[in-house]
């Protein structure tokens, strides 16, 4: 089914389609990769002390504290920071993601007003807290099981176990979901945002039926070809859904599956860039890039960290937020440019290093 | 003569020294007053009457007398109205310059490499004919001290009171005047943050106008570079290292980290850590291998890279049961020089245990700790349920919503005895009810039930009565629920020493690591409303920012209530210790803790074990050594001592015997201690019960950590500097340190009172003047 209203881009403009240029984007890019400097950190390293853990976490640390600042400046007086509640959701996890939980620390109002607006925001009449599409619902019910148990708020538990009802509800039969709150139609981005909050709400002890994690395993391994995922059954892999797929795959606890580990594979050679090239929806592809990388862990997360992560830290604008890189295509869509989106998706890709998010605990 | 006449009266140096400024007054003016106006009439009195009793004596014996007995009186006067020396002045105070010299062994190494020629050539200015390259850090420092004696410091000692001090394993005075190499030999540790903190508490509240640190930077035992950080801030004293050699490198393989789980299960494959630094290696591919003994267990290849610390996961599959120290090693490279090949192995210590112990998890609402907990007790194999084969977790909020109690809880004592351990969590007295806690008493007090009660907001443990309290290792502030930290400034912890090594709170053997690691652990926003620790309690984890009447608030302790162990750890945010590093600290401890307070019992197939601790040990280092020995049934030994040989080298020879002695509270517990005198490879033999000879092995290395991390550590010196409000700074750039410096001569207006008549001068005038008259009455027949 196409949707009636285009998904919003900065979130879920269809992540999944292949651009049109990748090839010859992707040979560029590795072309200027191999004939690149190794960046500032390589420089400053020369006969410079070795990068510690401690000033790993150190800097880390700075840069997710300038963008929460950022986040905090930017929220409006009811909560929210965007009429789209996918963005309110990576916000709020942003911080729950540096460590700040609901009546502590310094942004005890910031994380009250933000859970109080998702909570509003769910209908009555089903549960679901989307102003557009299931992306919206999928990544609030992850904020909101992340906030359960931390918060003592009884209507958050009330709005979780609603919302994890009508994920639990809306599964189409293949296993996966699409745009709209119905069982008709699945492709992996939707699905996979679906899985995280179904992972999220069981680890905290909120029943999901074993018929719904297997039919959604199922649905995964279904847009698995060649040597990665693809955005529905038999289109073609991206780079998006490959990092997706991989970690979908992880929380559903198929981590010995064939296909994870050549998806894994495939997922490492990606180049880590800021440019329009191979990964046109950069923060997206990173987020999951990096959860997925750091379950697998080993050489490719060795390999990968440092780059995404000095990545990051260089590209962070003087005021904490962060830009989006020229020409991909997070600039535009329904949610429009958005600062605070792509702020709150840099800080969570950095808080990977924070291990606090129990939904992503390996 | 002045002078001790006047130290008689009672005046100090002070006095003496500023004589011409003293004044002479009394407490009670009114009092002289009166008594010299009193004093003629009663003269003249004492006259008539003398004229009229003494008629036989001559005028001028009468005379004498009366004057005698005038003189009295008058100093009777003036003691009643209280004569003092007065002295007021102005006194000019400096504030205290410690000048630190770093004497450790690692300051022997070679002040370079430097990054280039102008940098070798800054310090060449000031090392004469020396070529920078043979020069020690220690002779660079000391070099650049020596050419700015004459001018820097004669500026420094015109607005401080420069103090020399030599630290190394301890601190002592040293000669600023002339900079004398310290008399004493190198010591084999660095206790930078002691000597900083000692500094600190010897000026007793003085101003320290700041600490010239000249260090490498590397601290080896004491008091964490952080924690003294914190003690310089907090007594405002700035801290300005000197890095006394050059910027550059060495070109050295470090393994400056090895970890690996303390406790594992038979048949799991745990990761034994690895993080690796290198320098002028980059490119290079090694292997890191795993050994025990000579067994090569895993190897992984590594290509070396300066930029970052590197990390490598061994993989250590645990099959027989026992105490088993591997051994971490990366071949040396060719070019790495000889001196720093020391730090390219290490020793980890892994229990493997083949026993599986049953727990009990409750807990009120999914909060973080519990969300991670659960996780990390199912992956530890050597736990498991009552029933089943992963921990029981039994979740207030989920039975709510199904509209009861859950049923999986317990509620006798002989079935929550079958447990080894209960973890209680933030659950409601609604489900830990009366019933409950009665059964619960039974099997901690009378069956030895492991308990560890973690706090929380909502009801743990100030909404229960004393029959929950009065097992808890803490007393606690009535029904207050938690301590909230400001947003600003939120809780540190702080281990204590018993916790530095408590087998719970071990993240290292090494209690300096340990205590660093904890003191470096991310801070916190809320802990239990703890009073003090309960009576016999062992703290182990303090909060240092809450304090009590009894002290700062003990965060972690434990108790043993009846046979059983009681662990409370005062905050709910353990899941914050997973920053960057995962599970490693948070599984540790938790899986630690759970193991430390489980019931024991009698097992007839155990076999016996030996530990030794540390797996690294200086020459003259006390080595424990700790043995549990079986009889031939499996009953605990019972012998007043076990027999424990040492052997040393390879073939192994023995160089001591010891006998372990009895701790008569674990029975079959034996502990001994060992000084190794010199370095090598050790292995301490016992039998272990039923003829199996029990083996540890232990590695004793010639100031093994002063030459872990061989460059010097900027960013140490840097984050200590900053911290304090000072900088780091180059031995060419001393001039800085009068800038630096914070603090000035203070003048401090004096007034000092000191009494001249409570002193033995008065009272031999006294004695003396009635002797004279006792005497002149005698000799004159008058009496």
């Amino acid at each position: 089914m196409i949707p009636s209203e285009a998904p919003p881009a900065a979130v879920a403009a269809d992540p999944g389609r292949r651009p049109g240029r990748a090839l010859p984007i992707l040979a560029g890019s590795l072309a200027l990769i191999a004939l690149a400097p190794r960046g500032a950190r390589a420089q400053e390293a020369v006969g410079a002390d070795p990068l510690t853990d401690a000033q790993v976490i150190a800097r880390v640390t700075r840069s997710i504290d300038r963008g929460l600042a950022y986040l905090a400046r930017q929220q409006l007086p009811d909560g929210s920071w965007h009429r789209n509640n996918a963005v309110n959701s990576v916000a709020l996890l942003a911080f729950l993601g540096r460590g700040h939980t609901p009546g502590r620390g310094p942004y005890r109002e910031v994380l009250a007003r933000g859970r109080g607006f998702l909570v509003r925001a769910q209908k009555d009449e089903n549960g679901y807290i989307s102003f557009s599409t299931m992306y919206e619902h999928g990544m609030a019910t992850l904020a909101l099981a992340e906030l359960y148990g931390m918060d003592p708020d009884p209507d958050v538990e009330q709005a979780l176990r609603r919302a994890v009802k009508l994920i639990v509800g809306t599964q189409n039969r293949a296993g996966g979901w699409r745009y709209n709150p119905a069982p008709n139609d699945a492709d992996l981005s939707v699905t996979i945002m679906q899985v995280v909050a179904l992972r999220a709400a069981n680890n905290a002890e909120i029943p999901v039926p074993e018929e719904t994690i297997n039919k959604a395993i199922s649905y995964v391994k279904s847009c698995f070809r060649d040597k990665g995922f693809a955005y529905q059954v038999g289109g073609a892999l991206t780079p998006q859904m490959t990092a997706a797929g991989c970690l979908a795959l992880q929380l559903l606890g198929r981590y010995d599956d064939p296909e994870l580990s050549v998806a894994l594979e495939s997922l490492a050679k990606y180049p880590v860039e800021w440019k329009a090239g191979s990964i046109q929806y950069f923060y997206y592809f990173h987020y999951y890039a990096i959860q997925a990388l750091y379950q697998g862990g080993g050489r490719r997360w060795n390999e990968w960290n440092p780059k995404i992560r000095e990545l990051l830290l260089e590209k962070q604008d003087t005021d904490g937020s962060w830009e989006v890189p020229p020409g991909t295509a997070e600039g535009a869509g329904t949610v429009g440019p958005n600062r605070v989106y792509w702020t709150a998706m840099g800080c969570l890709v950095l808080e990977i290093y924070m291990h606090f998010l129990p939904a992503y605990q390996r | 003569m002045l002078d001790w006449l006047l130290s008689r009266l009672g005046l100090d140096g002070t006095f003496l020294e500023h004589w011409d400024r003293v004044r002479v007054g009394f407490q009670s003016p009114s009092a002289l007053a009166a008594g010299l106006i009193l004093l003629a009439p009663v003269a003249w009195w004492m006259a008539r009457r003398q004229a009229r009793n003494l008629a036989v004596a001559s005028p001028r014996v009468r005379r004498t007398l009366l004057a005698l007995r005038v003189a009295v009186l008058l100093l009777l006067i003036l003691v009643l109205a209280g004569p003092v020396a007065r002295l007021d002045m102005i006194e000019e105070r400096k504030p205290l310059l410690a000048i630190v010299l770093d004497h450790s062994r690692s300051m022997s190494l070679p002040a370079g490499p430097f990054a280039d020629a102008a940098e070798a050539g800054r310090f060449a200015a000031f090392l004469g004919d020396r070529p920078v390259e043979d020069v020690s850090r220690e002779a660079l420092a000391l070099a650049a001290l020596r050419a700015k004696s004459g001018t820097l410091f004669d500026e420094l000692r015109r607005r401080y009171e420069v103090r020399g001090f030599a630290a190394s394993a301890g601190l002592s005075a040293w000669d600023v005047a002339e900079f004398p190499e310290p008399a004493r030999e190198a010591g084999d540790a660095s206790k930078l943050g002691d000597a900083i903190a000692e500094i600190i508490e010897s000026a007793g509240g003085r101003e320290v106008g700041g600490i010239v640190l000249l260090s490498d930077g590397q601290v080896t035992d004491g008091i964490s570079l952080a924690d003294a950080s914190r003690r310089a801030s907090e007594a405002r004293a700035p801290v300005i290292p000197v890095a006394p050699g050059g910027s550059a490198r060495t070109r050295d393989v470090a393994l400056v980290d090895t970890f690996a789980p303390a406790e594992v299960s038979k048949g799991d494959t745990v990761p034994i850590s690895a993080t690796i630094e290198s320098q002028g290696f980059d490119g290079r591919a090694v292997k890191i291998r795993l050994l025990e003994g000579d067994a090569v267990l895993d190897i992984k290849e590594v290509v070396l890279d300066a930029a970052e610390q590197q990390q490598v996961e061994l993989r250590y599959r645990a099959d027989v049961p026992g105490f088993h120290t591997l051994r971490v090693e990366i071949p040396s490279p060719e070019g790495e020089p000889p001196a720093l090949r020391a730090n390219n192995a290490d020793l980890v210590a892994v229990r493997v245990s083949d026993e599986k112990l049953k727990v009990l998890h409750v807990e009120g609402m999914p909060r973080w700790d519990m969300r991670f907990l659960k996780n990390a007790m199912r992956r530890d194999h050597g736990l498991k349920g009552r029933t089943g084969e992963v921990p029981e977790l039994i979740l207030e909020a989920e039975a709510r919503r199904s509209g009861g109690l859950p049923d999986g809880l317990p509620r006798d004592p002989d079935a929550l005895a079958e447990y080894h351990t209960v973890v209680l969590g933030d659950a409601s007295p609604a489900l830990l009810d009366d019933r409950f806690l009665s059964a619960l008493e039974i099997a901690v007090r009378e069956r030895g039930l492991g308990l560890i009660v973690e706090a929380g907001t909502q009801h743990m443990p100030h909404r229960y009565g004393p029959q929950l309290r009065d097992l808890l290792p803490v007393r606690l502030e009535g029904d207050l629920a938690g301590y909230p930290a400001p947003a600003v400034e939120p809780f540190r912890l702080e281990l204590t020493p018993d916790g530095s090594v408590h087998e719970a709170t071990r993240f290292y053997d090494d209690p300096t690591r340990n205590r660093e690691i904890w003191a470096n652990l991310p801070e916190y926003y809320w802990c239990a409303a703890v009073v003090r620790a309960g009576p016999a309690a062992t703290v182990l984890v303090r909060n240092p920012a809450v304090a009590t009447d009894y002290g700062s608030l003990p965060l972690i302790a434990h108790h043993y209530a009846g046979k059983g162990r009681v662990l409370f750890v005062g905050t709910d945010s353990t899941w914050l210790w997973r920053r960057y590093v995962g599970e490693r600290f948070f599984a540790k401890f938790w899986g630690q803790a759970i193991r430390f307070v489980a019931r024991r019992e009698a097992e007839p197939d155990k076999k016996g074990s030996l530990e030794v601790r540390p797996l690294r040990a200086k020459p003259g280092e006390r080595v424990q050594i700790d043995l549990r020995a079986f009889d031939a049934e499996g009953k605990p030994l019972e012998a007043a001592g076990a027999p424990i040989r040492i052997l040393r080298g390879e073939p192994p020879a023995s160089v001591d015997s010891l006998t372990a002695e009895r701790d008569p509270r674990t029975p079959g517990r034996f502990a001994a201690v060992f000084s190794p005198d010199r370095p090598g490879d050790y292995r301490a033999v016992a039998d272990g019960g039923k003829g199996s000879p029990l083996e540890a092995r232990f590695r004793v290395l010639e100031t093994s950590e002063e030459l872990r991390r061989p460059n010097i550590n900027r960013n140490a010196l840097g984050q200590l500097a900053a911290a304090t409000g000072g900088r780091l700074i180059e031995p060419d750039q001393l001039d800085s340190i009068a800038e630096l410096a914070k603090g000035e001569p203070r003048k401090i207006p004096l007034h000092r009172e000191a009494t001249i008549w409570d002193n033995g001068f008065v009272l031999g005038l006294l004695a003396l003047l009635y002797c004279l008259d006792v005497a002149i009455r005698r000799m004159t027949g008058l009496s």
